[in-house]
């Protein structure tokens, strides 16, 4: 274990003294994979900051029930008890009238315009959640639920919203792809790098294999190298995304609260960042490994 | 130690380079393996460090074998061999010091460990002191001082050497066979290819001769 141990060390003090020895090499090969990994990581952070401000928009399909204004608390609990018992519905969750007239007063701004008010316009409500498949799950239940005592409006997904969640799905599709597409990306930077790297070793590598080093010991210092460039290229990815989200953040501090909406924008979080760190390295690693494998397969003697 | 049981070698386009050969040589013994440019003695020394694979035949080291090795098992035959190249294969990008490191440093040897059999091996080819070096400052006879070092650092038990003084004046040649001999006196056995076979009469060495591949003595 401890000769397993200084193996590793030494591949590994020898992996980074290439690559500090590379200079504008190394450095060059550590921006593309930032770009590769900037990239989906951009996408995702649109996303992420994108659906507070489409209105919360729930993944799920949605059905409002308004309260009329003068519904006693016994006939609204009624209404939320037929609501529970009908199918097609996941959820119900309650709404009271002054949450609603709190949250309208945090969330858009009107704090001066609900001050004004004499009296809270708003009635209780009712929101029920549906089964994301199929889409029209609640349309069926709308002419049940509009018929109940008390209930003055029901108001199911219109298309625009239904047409917003589908957007949405798609560029979180969208994302998922290019970061997949762009992971491959690093896999074959890592690749082309390391590969060049056998070559120009190609000497060193032939003499040691005759002197009785394994594929492993050959392999190790290579996948160090490529693990060390997917930490850089990480880290650097992720310093670049929380620069981009402070840069448009301060663009759009100047932009009225009520249309910006009150908090600002998020940069990745910390277990984000670090996922994306971990994730990186493997991706380096697995190009670098990829790569001495099929040099050392080449070279079999 | 080592035989060679009725080997043939042959190349994918039909040329054999070994026919039919035997031989046995046991530890502390030196074996020359003498005959014209051609005749298969780099090939027998390949065959016994599982550089290459026999077409047909056994060859055995320590019992084992090696023809029939996984891939998985040559590196761990050929940390039990010292090998001595004609063309010295030395790192030029690494200074003496660490071309003659390497085979420990496969090992896994520890640093202090390393040092210590570095400087003995050099010590005894006489370029102690030139751990520094970087292998293009030096002569021809000192390149293969240091393959020769680099070839006992890890103390195997065999010696493979192919025309270890091959392209050396008589000086350097002397050195060099006294070198081996001193090796063959703790034990280590010395398998030499050579078309020179009289510049080893020292090593008081049992012979094979071979001619087209063919053992003729």
């Amino acid at each position: 274990m401890r000769q397993w141990l200084r193996l590793h060390r030494r591949a590994f003090a020898d992996a980074a003294g290439r690559l500090a020895r590379g200079g504008f090499g190394s450095v060059f090969d550590v921006l593309v994979m930032v770009l590769a990994l900037v990239l989906p990581l951009a996408l995702y952070l649109t996303l992420v900051n994108a659906m507070p401000a489409a209105g919360s928009l729930a993944a799920d399909p949605e059905l409002t029930v308004w309260m009329r204004p003068d519904a006693s608390p016994a006939e609204v609990d009624a209404v939320g008890r037929a609501l529970r018992t009908q199918a097609g519905a996941d959820r119900v969750r309650f709404i009271p009238k002054a949450d609603a007239l709190a949250r309208l007063e945090r969330t858009a701004g009107l704090g001066d315009v609900v001050a004004s008010l004499g009296r809270n316009p708003l009635p209780d409500a009712w929101v029920v959640t549906g089964a994301r498949e199929p889409a029209d799950t609640l349309d069926g239940l709308r002419p049940v639920v509009a018929a109940l005592p008390a209930v003055d409006q029901v108001i199911v997904d219109t298309d625009s919203t239904r047409r917003l969640r589908a957007i949405l799905r798609a560029l979180r599709v969208a994302t998922a792809a290019l970061g997949v597409l762009l992971g491959v990306a690093v896999v074959a930077i890592t690749f082309n790098t390391i590969g060049l790297q056998c070559l120009a070793r190609r000497e060193e590598i032939a003499v040691s294999r005759l002197l009785g080093a394994t594929d492993a010991y050959i392999r190790r210092p290579f996948v160090w190298f490529g693990a060390l460039q997917g930490v850089l290229g990480g880290l650097g990815a992720w310093a670049a995304a929380a620069l981009g989200v402070a840069l448009v953040d301060r663009e759009l501090a100047t932009v009225p609260e009520w249309l910006a909406g009150s908090s600002g924008l998020r940069a990745l979080l910390p277990s984000e960042g670090l996922a994306l760190v971990a994730m990186a390295t493997a991706l380096g690693a697995t190009g670098a490994w990829g790569s001495v494998w099929r040099q050392l397969r080449d070279e079999a003697t | 130690m080592i035989a060679l049981h009725d080997v043939t070698k042959r190349w994918p386009d039909g040329r054999e380079a070994l026919r039919g050969v035997s031989l046995q040589v046991e530890r502390g013994q030196c074996l020359l393996v003498t005959g014209r440019s051609g005749a298969g003695k780099t090939t027998l020394l390949e065959l016994i460090a599982a550089i290459r694979r026999p077409t047909s035949g056994r060859v055995l080291v320590h019992d084992e074998d090696v023809g029939r090795l996984p891939r998985r098992g040559v590196p761990w035959l050929r940390r039990h061999l010292g090998l001595v190249f004609q063309d010295h294969r030395l790192l030029h990008d690494r200074s003496v010091f660490d071309n003659v490191a390497l085979p420990l440093r496969l090992a896994g040897a520890e640093r202090e460990e390393i040092g210590r059999r570095v400087r003995a091996a050099l010590d005894k080819v006489g370029l102690l002191g030139r751990e520094r070096a970087m292998p293009v400052t030096l002569s021809g006879g000192e390149q293969q001082r240091v393959c020769i070092a680099r070839a006992v650092v890890h103390r195997p038990a065999v010696v493979l050497a192919d025309e270890p003084t091959g392209n050396l004046d008589p000086g350097y040649a002397r050195d060099i066979v006294t070198l081996l001999a001193a090796f063959r006196d703790v034990g280590v056995t010395l398998v030499i290819a050579t078309h020179a076979p009289e510049v080893f009469a020292p090593l008081a060495p049992t012979s094979a001769v071979l001619d087209h591949g063919i053992r003729i003595a």
